[in-house]
This record gives C-alpha cells, structure tokens and sequence, in this order.
C-alpha cells in the first residue's frame, strides 16, 4: 500500500512537473518572434516548429519560408517569424 | 515483479549515461578553448563603406581577389539579388541575377562563397534545387546570370558548399536526421558524418542553425553554430569530425532544444569566413532580445584549421557576414544596424 502511494504520488508529482514545463514554454512565445502558439499547441507528438520567416529576408536561421511550409529550408532573418502549421 | 527500487536505479542509470555525454555532437569530443590573445581593434576609418545601390545589405563576398560582391533584399523596384563593387576603388561595377525564373533569372539564391579556384561566386537557391557557380563580371555584362557550372542538389538538402577536387559538402535531411556528406558531382558519397544523430532533424532545424565556410586548399569545413558557443570542423578528405566550444554553455545543448527560440534564447555566432589558414567567426554570446541595443560590439574569433583559438578580437560594431580578401588581408564585415560595410586591417596579427 505504501508503495503505490508514494508511486502515485511520484506520478502526479510528474504529470504536474510536465504542465509547469509547458505554461512556461507557452508563456517564452515572445512578441519579437510573434509564435504561433496555436500552431504549437497542434503540433504531432508534442512537438514545435518548424518556424518560418513571414518577411522572408535573408538572414543565418535555417527557417522554412511561411508561404512554402512544404518548401525546402532556406536561410532567413529572425524578425518577423512564425511556426508552420 | 520490478520493484520501485529498482525501478529508481534504472531512471538513476539512464540519467547517468545520458548526462556523460557533454556537448551536442555524437561520438565527437568537444574542447573547451581560451584565445592566445586578446585585442581591441578600430575598423579602417579611410574606408568609407557606403554602398548607396544597396538599400538592405545581408552578405558579403570578395570575388577573385577584385570583386566585393553584396547580396540586397529584392522588391519591385530593386530585382536584382547582388551588386559587384570594385575591390580597389569601390566603384560601382553593376548589378547581377535578377529575381525570376526566365533564363539568367533566379529565385531566392543566397552566397554559399567562391568556388575553389577563388573566381567565381557560388550560389545555392534551394527553391529550386539548384547551386550555380557564376561568373560575376560576365552575368553584370549580360545582366543575366552567366552560369559556368550548374549543379542538381540532392532532395532534403539545407545547406551546400563547393569542395576543391570537383566535390560538394551538404547538409541534408535524411530520415529525420541532419547529416553532413561529402558527395562527387556523380552523387557518390565519399563520407556521411552524423553530429546530431539522436536529434530529430525537422524540430531542431532552427535550434541547429549554422554558418558554413571551406577551405578552397584541402575541402576542410568549419560549422559556426548560432545557438551553442561551439565550432565543428569536418575533414571531407577522411572523414574526421573535432569541435572547440569557446564558452561552457556548450554544455546547455539539451536545454536550448527542449524549449521554444525566444528572445532570452543566447546567439552565439553570426557570421563565418576563412581563409586557406585561418577561420574568422563573429560572435555575440547574447540574448536575441539585445540583438537591437545599440553598441553591444562583437567579438570576431580567429581558428586555425586544428582549432586553436589564436584571437578574440573586440570590435564596437554588429557584425553580421565577414568576407576576406587574402590579398590585402582585410577582413570586411557587415556592420548590420546601418547595412554599412566597415573592414578591419588583420595584416599585422597574421
């Protein structure tokens, strides 16, 4: 009985580990990247990105351009980048 | 029945083995260097570097020892992706490769550096899957793009560079995984190195962003990562794979891939040039949200070939692109806020 108090308690001990990780990652979407977080939330397997460059000018950040999500990667600016639905 | 004590020595274990790896790379050692020295230098102030046909300057390329090349941002009234500058007296030469997909035309190319002979510039337009090795003087006469060589890029492909000995060096895709390969013009494969091979490819392609530069002499390559203090160099000849990390926050590699890029987010470097002895790397080791203070300065690094950290050299200015002329030993630099170019006289550190 001890054993599975303490391993439930380890488990919600995780799951709310797991949810803090994940308001904190949703709060760092910053206004200079303007991230899509709906995008984010969508995203397979709990995953995010690729992000994508709107103003598509050439920069050093390997980026998809937001118009072309199934295009290839190309090197863009991190001014005004979004998240590929 | 596996008990819960058991169970804790496993996670115990695993965190264990997982944590003894210490930098991003697999099965590749990273080595944490210090410059031999460090020094102050002012920008050339007899250099003006006012390009006025240039409105929004993001790279830098010297041409055949002659050319200064810098690529622009297009629009309707600008079509042209680059404008050639002479090397000497800075006199506008003309504009080159004009936004289409005609003949001459392309698409959304960017410099990928000279080709190993040092005459031509290279140019890779993923957009198309193509890279053009192109004659700068021939494609201002012509106002098209005068291609001599024109090569297919295989599918997947992120990155490119030529090699001496008619060989490229990629970075591609290939299930889920960022490789780098060393590839013939026939597509055979002379090396696959595997840096990130744990690493999911398309969630860690920005996370993993970085700056590519060869050696023309021996098809050495050198990776400036921008979000890890870390520089890798790939032997394309034997398939050797080193890493230098300038900074122990190399180490942080596990915790910039499990969050989200945001402007707390550090970057490291910014631009990457080389010579046949030497790697030029400018790096800011900052949060993206100072990317827009005034003043913050740059430090640009200077390699040998081995790694070896010879100097850090603090400039005032935001130093983007780098672009070297081997024959006067001036290394130019994009100074980002102003889109102005400054240089650096490096003759008597060399």
């Amino acid at each position: 009985m001890k054993k599975i108090l303490i391993t439930s308690f380890a488990v919600a001990a995780m799951a709310i580990g797991g949810g803090v990780f994940v308001r904190t990652a949703l709060i760092q979407s910053d206004p200079i990247l303007e991230a899509n977080v709906e995008a984010l939330s969508r995203g397979e397997s709990g995953s995010f990105g690729p992000l994508c460059s709107k103003t598509d000018r050439i920069g050093i950040y390997r980026m998809k351009s937001c118009k072309d999500c199934d295009g290839p990667i190309g090197k863009y600016a991190m001014d005004n980048v979004a998240y590929c639905n | 029945m596996v008990s819960l004590r058991q169970i804790l020595f496993m996670m115990t274990a695993g965190m264990v083995v997982s944590c003894s790896r210490d930098g991003i790379m697999s099965d590749t050692p990273v080595r944490l260097v210090s410059p031999d020295k460090v020094v102050s230098l002012c920008s050339d102030t007899t250099f003006q570097g006012i390009f006025p046909e240039v409105l929004q300057c993001s790279c830098i390329q010297v041409v055949n020892d002659s050319v200064i090349v810098l690529q622009d941002q297009t629009s309707e009234i600008n079509p042209y992706h680059f404008k050639a500058y002479s090397a000497d007296s800075f006199d506008y030469i003309g504009p080159l490769v004009s936004r289409g997909r005609g003949p001459g035309e392309m698409l959304s190319p960017y410099m990928a550096g000279n080709d190993p002979e040092g005459k031509c510039l290279c140019l890779q337009d993923n957009a198309v899957g193509k890279a053009y090795i192109v004659d700068v003087m021939q494609s201002v006469e012509s106002r098209k793009a005068s291609v001599v060589h024109n090569i297919d890029l295989p599918s997947g492909i992120a990155d490119w560079l030529p090699l001496p000995g008619s060989k490229q060096f990629v970075l591609k895709q290939e299930k889920g995984e960022f490789v780098f390969q060393t590839l013939g013009n026939n597509g055979y494969i002379y090396h696959t190195f595997h840096p990130y091979r744990d690493i999911d490819g398309e969630r860690c392609m920005t996370h993993l962003s970085s700056i590519l530069t060869n050696n023309r002499m021996t098809g050495e390559v050198a990776e400036a990562m921008v979000f890890l203090p870390q520089l890798n160099m790939f032997d394309s000849g034997t398939g050797r794979m080193s890493s230098v990390a300038v900074d122990a926050g190399y180490r942080k590699w596990k915790a910039l891939l499990s969050k989200m890029i945001n402007e707390d987010t550090r970057e490291y470097y910014t631009g990457i040039e080389s010579s046949p002895d030497y790697i030029f790397a400018a790096y800011k080791g900052l949060p993206l949200k100072k990317k827009r203070e005034p003043g913050i300065g740059t430090s640009i690094h200077i390699f040998d070939w081995d790694g070896n950290f010879i100097y850090d050299i603090k400039v005032t200015e935001d130093i983007g692109d780098m672009a070297f002329d081997n024959r006067t030993k001036y290394l130019y630099c994009v100074d980002v806020p102003g889109c102005k170019i400054v240089r650096y006289s490096l003759d008597a550190l060399l």
